[in-house]
């Protein structure tokens, strides 16, 4: 029996009708087509589904879609304003910080949400915020620089 | 010497800001419509018989559209050097999670519901999962036909050993009775998961006329089209295969895997199918990094100096060896180290075993026999009462030198990388209480394979760089961007590349073996040096002046000291395309012949030599907490040698990151297996690196140039996994003065040995 839910994703309102299985990962990638949101484990532990709902980082893949009714959901796709990077996102190339870019999305949206929540964090803040977000290609390094200087 | 603008810079990456925008298209991310999905059947048995496959239930469930098994695929043997594996199991299987068949379904919960209609009959077989147990004699034969196998290589195969890979060079016997002290020592090395965060996806669409496109996550177009005429038997020229981003490889995405089963099914359908791995089917289903045992013998003077090595690599390829050879003749050449050793002995086997089938891991090879020999070294330096940077120093190869196969090696860092890591890394100062250093040393080599490119000017002057790589998170792409532009002299804004269609791109070998930068580096230079003979050749006749008196600069050919007296690329272009001469196109191609090597001694060697090698040094520092075990690693200084760093930010985040893949081998990624069976195939029980887990690193990039890269380039992106598990070993045992031979260095392995020597 599928059901029909509301919600705003990066500003615009959606009305869609899913499946109670459905994951947020899978409305937001197949439904909505919005595929910069990623999945690499689905359970929940590599991050790279990481979106922003009501301003928290959550992994989407361990949500339903139909807990998100009503919730305001931010992507990638939803961080930049125009071509006008956002000082994150800017940070990240400039420091290198984005090898494949596979975990970038999520990586980014995290990191996104630790800055709003602390604009000066130390860099053991950030590596223990950003303990639910594996990369492989990096080794982590570059990325906790680009978000201690993002913005700076 | 002229100076250099664009290469040698930090510039920002061509596609990072896509990626960072969520606008980067990844394999899974390709969609058609009315796609299919595929899903494939993989057996739950290490080594049985497979008597019936009875598909008809499964093909009749509503929206299941195809179920295709092995009599529906040519029947064939492929595999990248040796030629071992089928698509689907053909009689029997052998190893647990090997395919059997597969389905595509109008959804992917409909094709994984017909897989539990598949039945299977199957009769049960011994199975083997110990690699010695598999080399005796009287062992149960996992290959019956393995004397039939093709290899592309002059393989040594026997019984269940894929390959048996023997160097010799001196005199062991001599070498050994010369020698004041020997020792002998045993290494056993873990399997590790790729782990990269991209679970690998593919997409095949066939148009009426039977062409197959194939969207895919690989590191090497050209190898997935070969692959795919050979396994399918289909002509080349109706396959084309195009890889948009890739999310990570380190060497498992090199070759086919889904892309043909994707292809039969859309054959089958004459639909496009979509297929994509779970995290634990990649865990289960594709391959892992070969966990080996190593035995080595050394003889050494009193002194310290090396005379002798015997090496005894045991490398387990699990039930197929398509790749495992090579990864043994890895091995094989990294198991001396960047040492002078006169006498040589190394006997390397690829071993079958009812185990999953390794494949190439970054490091491949090397990172098992690196650990082996410098955990060695500091058994050796201990013992002799030397220190180990002493120790190594006294030893360290150098220009001139041999390899372990006999190539007269060039370009040789190790010295200036061994000194400046060591020297970084305030090797000798004081520690304190349950802290230790610990030294690596490490030679690896430029794999070669065709690379060509073309370049095309633009009506506005700007540039195109058409290239069939794939950049897999290196930076290959902006690399080559740089070279290109620094060839002909233009900002890099001005030119955009194209990559990675077998269509529309030239051929690549691929995106591994830390070639891209050498050898297609070399084809851009070719192609930029192609189109600006060409360029100024137009311009001489546009300006009446001789060619050898014009330069090419700033997006302008103009008379060397008058450059008011020029004309702007561009017209050039509008002129060839419009008024004479036809459109200029610059092409390069390149093939780096393999050095000579002492042929005499080398037998049964996919890789015998290698047209560069490259060298680097680490010091990892360590605290041990003694009663739990656990290994902090406080810091790692690594020196690498890569020729000359185009993009030093780009060379920076490869050693950085390969360096942490080391580290989760040497101390946190711990496979589980049962009979055959993994049990923890998903990353909330396989853990890798976390951000809590890096320690404070210092990268030191040494340019010992090498004559003919692209400006002293060599590779870079393999060296520091290789490092890590060794010089972690090493700083373990000078910390707490125990040393544990087998990877990973768990906290249970080490606390027992604490126990064992009597401390808490």
């Amino acid at each position: 029996m599928k059901h029909q839910i509301q919600l705003t994703v990066n500003g615009e309102l959606y009305d869609v009708v899913v499946e109670p299985r459905t994951t947020l990962v899978e409305l937001l990638r197949e439904e909505l087509e919005l595929t910069g949101t990623k999945e690499g484990c689905g359970s929940g532990v590599c991050g790279a589904c990481t979106v922003l709902l009501d301003g928290k980082a959550i992994k989407s893949c361990l949500m339903l879609a139909v807990k998100a009714n009503g919730k305001s959901v931010t992507t990638i796709e939803g961080l930049a304003k125009g071509t006008n990077l956002h000082p994150l996102q800017d940070s990240f190339v400039e420091h290198g910080a984005i090898q494949c870019g596979f975990c970038s999305p999520g990586m980014i949206l995290t990191s996104k949400a630790l800055l709003d929540e602390n604009p000066n964090p130390s860099e053991d803040e950030v590596r223990s915020y950003l303990v639910g977000n594996l990369c492989r290609c990096t080794g982590y390094i570059k990325i906790i620089e680009a978000v201690l200087k993002s913005g700076k | 010497m002229e100076e250099l603008s664009i290469v040698g810079k930090s510039f920002r990456r061509l596609d990072a800001v896509d990626k960072a925008t969520g606008r980067a298209v990844y394999g899974s991310d390709v969609r058609l419509p009315h796609m299919l999905f595929g899903k494939i059947l993989t057996t739950p048995y290490p080594h049985a018989k497979i008597l019936t496959i009875d598909t008809k239930k499964a093909e009749r469930l509503t929206g299941v559209k195809a179920v295709v098994t092995v009599q529906d695929v040519p029947d064939i043997r492929w595999g990248f050097l040796l030629k071992d594996q089928t698509l689907f199991a053909k009689d029997k299987v052998r190893f647990i999670g090997e395919a059997v068949a597969a389905v595509a379904a109008t959804d992917k919960y409909t094709a994984e519901e017909a897989l539990e209609l598949i039945k299977v009959e199957y009769e049960e077989l011994p199975a083997i999962f110990d690699p010695e147990e598999a080399m005796k004699s009287d062992a149960p034969l996992i290959h019956e036909a393995i004397d039939s196998y093709v290899a592309i290589w002059p393989c040594i195969k026997y019984g269940n050993i894929a390959s048996h890979i023997k160097i010799q060079r001196g005199d062991l016997e001599k070498g050994l009775k010369e020698s004041d002290l020997v020792f002998e020592d045993r290494f056993t090395t873990n399997p590790q998961h790729h782990g990269y965060i991209e679970p690998r996806a593919s997409l095949a669409n066939i148009d009426h006329s039977g062409k197959v496109t194939v969207w895919t996550a690989t590191q090497a177009p050209f190898m997935i089209r070969m692959e795919l005429a050979e396994t399918l038997r289909i002509p080349m020229n109706k396959i084309r295969v195009i890889t948009n981003q890739v999310g990570g490889g380190f060497g498992g995405k090199t070759d086919i895997f889904l892309e043909p089963y994707c292809t039969i099914l859309a054959q089958r359908t004459a639909k496009p199918v979509k297929m994509a791995l779970t995290r634990k089917e990649e865990f289960i289903a594709f391959g892992l990094r070969l966990p080996s045992i190593i035995e080595i013998k050394t003889g050494v003077m009193k002194d310290g100096q090396f005379v002798v090595r015997q090496a005894k690599l045991i490398y387990d390829t699990g039930a197929y060896a398509g790749v495992g050879p090579g990864v043994v003749g890895l091995g094989a050449n990294y198991c001396l180290g960047p040492y002078k050793i006169p006498h040589v002995r190394v006997d390397g086997y690829c071993v079958y075993t009812n185990r999953i089938r390794g494949w190439w891991m970054r490091g491949p090879g090397a990172v098992q026999s690196n650990f082996a020999s410098e955990s060695q070294i500091d058994i050796i330096a201990e013992k002799l009462g030397i220190d180990p940077l002493e120790l190594r120093m006294k030893n360290v190869t150098e220009e001139g030198q041999l390899s372990v196969t006999g190539q007269v090696l060039h370009s040789v860092g190790i010295k200036e990388a061994l000194t400046k890591a060591t020297e970084k890394a305030g090797w000798g100062k004081i520690l304190e209480e349950k802290q230790g250093r610990g030294i690596s040393c490490c030679q690896y080599e430029t794999v070669g394979m065709g690379a060509s490119a073309h370049v095309r000017i633009n009506e506005d002057g700007t540039i195109g760089l058409v290239i069939g790589t794939v950049d897999i998170g290196g930076g290959s792409i902006t690399i080559l961007a740089q070279i290109l532009a620094e060839e002909l002299k233009v900002p890099l804004e001005d030119i955009t590349v194209t990559c990675g269609d077998t269509d529309a791109t030239p051929y690549d070998a691929g995106t591994f073996g830390d070639r891209v930068t050498y050898n297609m580096g070399n084809a851009v230079r070719l192609a930029a040096r192609d189109i600006k003979e060409q360029l100024i050749q137009i311009a001489a006749g546009m300006l009446e002046a001789k060619p050898e008196d014009l330069e090419m600069k700033d997006r302008r050919i103009y008379v060397k000291g008058s450059p008011e007296k020029g004309i702007p690329l561009g017209e050039l272009a509008m002129a060839s395309h419009f008024f004479a001469g036809g459109p200029i196109i610059g092409k390069g191609s390149f093939f780096a012949q393999l050095p000579p090597y002492y042929q005499e001694g080398v037998e049964g060697h996919p890789f015998p030599s290698s047209p560069a090698h490259t060298f680097a040094s680490q010091v990892a520092e360590v605290e041990v907490d003694e009663k739990t075990g656990k290994v902090k690693v406080l810091k790692i200084t690594s020196a690498h040698d890569v020729g000359f760093a185009i993009n030093p930010m780009a060379v920076e985040g490869q050693i950085e990151g390969s360096t942490i893949i080391g580290l989760g081998l040497a101390l946190i990624e711990q496979l589980k297996e049962e009979n055959g069976k993994i049990t923890n195939p998903e990353f909330s029980d396989y853990r890798i690196p976390i951000t809590l887990d890096i320690p404070k690193f210092e990268t030191i990039i040494v340019e010992e140039k090498v004559k003919d890269g692209p400006f002293g380039a060599k590779g870079a992106g393999n060296p520091g996994l290789t490092l890590a598990p060794a010089a972690i070993a090493n700083a373990v045992a000078a910390a707490i003065g125990v040393r544990i031979k087998d990877l990973p260095i768990n906290p249970e392995k080490l606390w027992r040995a604490l126990k064992e020597k009597g401390k808490e």
